[in-house]
């Protein structure tokens, strides 16, 4: 194989792409657009003014909660299978306790009144800081 | 420090904490729901009289009743309607004559309100509306439309120029005339609700719910403006088609779908036209109105309903009403009308308004 | 033949030949064996686990695979074998949704790295970094189909670096994998 082989090797010696100028760039790109991506939740956030917690699974919003309460809620149920273990405390959000197989929901950093968000995939659980002015009336004139 | 002091110290401290956790402090807020002519009223009230002063309000509520209510025996507005110790020439065997009575002030109120209404509506609104209402049935949602020859004839006895008012004195004209103050009663009695709590030093702010008229004053504790949500027509109860932040004043509508039913297809409502005494048909699913006086809101939520929107906006723009009407229409446009302005904006849904009423 | 060669018997084939696709056979039966290697690698990467908090953050270590197979025969043949790598690793170690969240992360991963490489600007690496990331927006999307709403979509940063970082690593041994094993067909390709 060396004899033909070094005859090719030659001719792919000139054409040798391994790292380029455009890789760098297509890099700097993708990082960049998370970077700004980052930033806009980051400015999403300071735009709530009264600060709610929402709960949303399969996409519908099953509950709203104002964070000046502690509060612990169970989502699911443990017999049936499928639950996670809601717990607001001193203005923080945390799942203290869920049954789905990563866990990550669990090891997941506390959610506060500045924003963010606590989710369980396989629970399709979102917990979410959501702006309560649009949220919460004190009275609905009907 | 010794040992005396090691021991001592802890133990005047859990004294101290046992002590000061038996003093309860005053509630700085009370709430409360209580069922008040049909209606459930749900009360909260913030400040250091906050108890005291819902009592108090429950009272109000309850003397209320017993003024304005058309279906309880012992109220006012019974016996007159049913013409008992009438004075004037009322003849009670063969129930004629006019019938005379000395009214409270708040029943004077409420009247004077609703003949203007009647009025100023030519009639569409009526407060003698009684015999029409009682032939429909909204309540169990089951209802059917009512026989025609039975509408016509309670139409007969309908006719607000039936009932006059001089000064405190009432005089009902015709011996079949019944007063329905439905479309008032609620506003008067949060008005009178509001005067009194803010009457009181000790009352720092509140938030009062007649069977959805809502009515504000004051601050909440967080200093917030106060949130109303205007219910989504036709939709799950609590589901908002907007929500409208105010300090102070009085949030009340009147929608189609609060008491209805359907038949054949047709939708029947209970806002009824005073000449024909059949649902109205103006355009309108909901008007909401906001303003600072609460009776005369209550009374106009109805009234722009009947009207429809371009003459109730002629309306208040003529008598320069000082209030905003939120215009929900059938063809889904959302309206708010400031006189003030003047001028009509056209609103999303899911907005949030700011408002000074 | 080589006359450096020594005699042996036919059916004893130079290791430099291993990567002979002269005819549909043995194409075959080579991507076959690499689709086998993919699923392999998908069950090692299962093995490892992660300690972060993020949700569906990965190594990747299948698409050493995936880009190997791009590169060497083709984005058309790569198709089959991600789809049935996703299909099999779905079957054995995970769960039906989760299947969804692969072949979606896939099939976007695939086709953004088909594009990137026509266009011959792009060496393996960043070919490879940018299929990483598009592999996480894939399942972030079918993610959010599921979940309804925004809030998914906060992972997405983290998600986007990450499969950005490790597909570059992935591609970075994909250069080394292709040099070392070129064949005479492809030797134009790395």
């Amino acid at each position: 194989m060396a004899r033909t082989d070094s005859a090719s090797e030659k001719a792919l010696g000139s054409r040798r792409k391994t790292f380029r100028r455009a890789d760098l760039w297509l890099l700097l790109l993708i990082a960049l657009s998370s970077v700004l991506l980052f930033v806009f939740f980051l400015w999403k956030d300071t735009r709530i003014r009264t600060p709610v917690l929402e709960i949303s699974q399969d996409g519908q919003v099953v509950g709203v909660y104002p964070l000046s309460e502690d509060r612990e809620l169970l989502i699911g149920s443990k017999e049936s299978g499928g639950y996670n273990v809601v717990r607001i405390e001193n203005g923080k959000i945390r799942i203290t306790e869920a049954d789905c197989p990563d866990r990550s929901c669990v090891r997941s950093i506390a959610i506060d009144r500045r924003g963010g968000s606590i989710i369980c995939l396989p629970h399709r659980l979102v917990l979410r800081i959501a702006d309560g002015a649009g949220g919460i009336p004190d009275a609905v004139a009907e | 420090m010794n040992r005396c002091h090691r021991i001592a110290f802890p133990f005047m401290m859990i004294l101290f904490l046992l002590l000061s956790g038996c003093t309860s402090p005053k509630k700085k807020t009370a709430s409360d729901t209580g069922i008040f002519f049909d209606t459930s009223v749900t009360l909260t009230i913030y400040g250091e009289g906050a108890e005291e002063a819902l009592s108090e309000c429950f009272v109000l509520c309850r003397n209320f009743e017993r003024i304005f209510s058309a279906q309880n025996p012992d109220s006012e507005l019974y016996r007159i309607n049913h013409r008992e110790n009438a004075g004037g020439e009322y003849d009670p065997k063969t129930r004629t004559g006019t019938a005379e009575y000395s009214i409270s002030d708040e029943l004077r109120e409420a009247l004077a309100l609703g003949l203007e209404a009647s009025e100023d509506t030519d009639g569409l609104f009526d407060i003698t509306m009684l015999p029409v209402t009682e032939l429909w049935d909204f309540r169990t949602g089951n209802g059917s439309v009512p026989d025609e020859t039975l509408l016509l004839e309670a139409l007969s006895r309908v006719g607000f120029k039936n009932a006059e008012l001089r000064g405190s004195t009432l005089l009902l004209t015709e011996g079949t005339v019944m007063l329905d103050l439905g479309a008032v009663a609620k506003g008067c009695i949060s008005a009178a609700l509001r005067d009194y709590l803010q009457s009181r030093s000790d009352i720092t702010g509140a938030i009062l719910n007649l069977g959805g008229n809502i009515d504000v004053f004051g601050e909440k504790p967080d200093g917030s403006p106060w949130k109303v949500g205007i219910q989504k027509p036709f939709s799950e109860r609590g589901e908002l088609l907007l929500s409208v932040e105010l300090s102070e004043g009085c949030v009340i509508s009147s929608g189609v779908y609060e008491r209805c039913f359907e038949k054949d297809g047709v939708l029947y409502h209970h806002i009824l036209s005073g000449k024909d005494g059949m649902p109205v048909d103006s355009g309108l699913l909901q008007a909401t109105v906001i303003g600072r006086d609460d009776a005369l809101s209550d009374t106009l939520s109805t009234v722009c309903m009947l009207l429809g929107k371009d003459e109730s906006e002629q309306l208040i723009r003529k008598k320069a009403y000082d209030v905003q009407v939120l215009y929900t229409g059938s063809d889904g446009s959302i309206t708010l009308f400031s006189p003030k302005t003047g001028e009509e904006q056209d609103i999303k849904e899911g907005a949030r308004l700011r408002l000074q009423p | 033949m080589d006359m450096n060669r020594s005699d042996k018997p036919q059916s004893s084939i130079p290791p430099e030949n291993l990567f002979h696709t002269d005819t549909p056979a043995a194409r075959i039966a080579l991507l076959g064996l690499l689709t086998a290697l993919s699923v392999i690698m998908g069950y090692i990467e299962a093995r490892i686990p992660l300690p972060l908090p993020v949700p569906g953050i990965k190594l990747g270590l299948c698409n050493i695979v995936i880009v190997f197979v791009l590169y060497r025969f083709g984005g058309l043949r790569a198709l089959p074998v991600s789809l049935i790598r996703v299909l099999v690793i779905g079957l054995l170690f995970g769960t039906p949704v989760s299947m969804l969240y692969s072949a979606s992360g896939a099939v976007l991963s695939l086709l953004g790295m088909v594009l990137l490489r026509k266009t011959g600007r792009f060496s393996v690496i960043g070919v490879s970094g940018a299929g990483g990331a598009l592999h996480a927006l894939g399942q972030i999307l079918v993610a959010a189909a599921f979940t309804g709403g925004t809030g998914i979509f906060r992972y997405l940063p983290v998600l986007l670096l990450a499969g950005e970082f490790c597909g570059a690593l992935i591609g970075f041994v994909d250069l080394i994998l292709l040099r070392r094993l070129k064949s005479r067909r492809n030797e134009h390709v790395l």
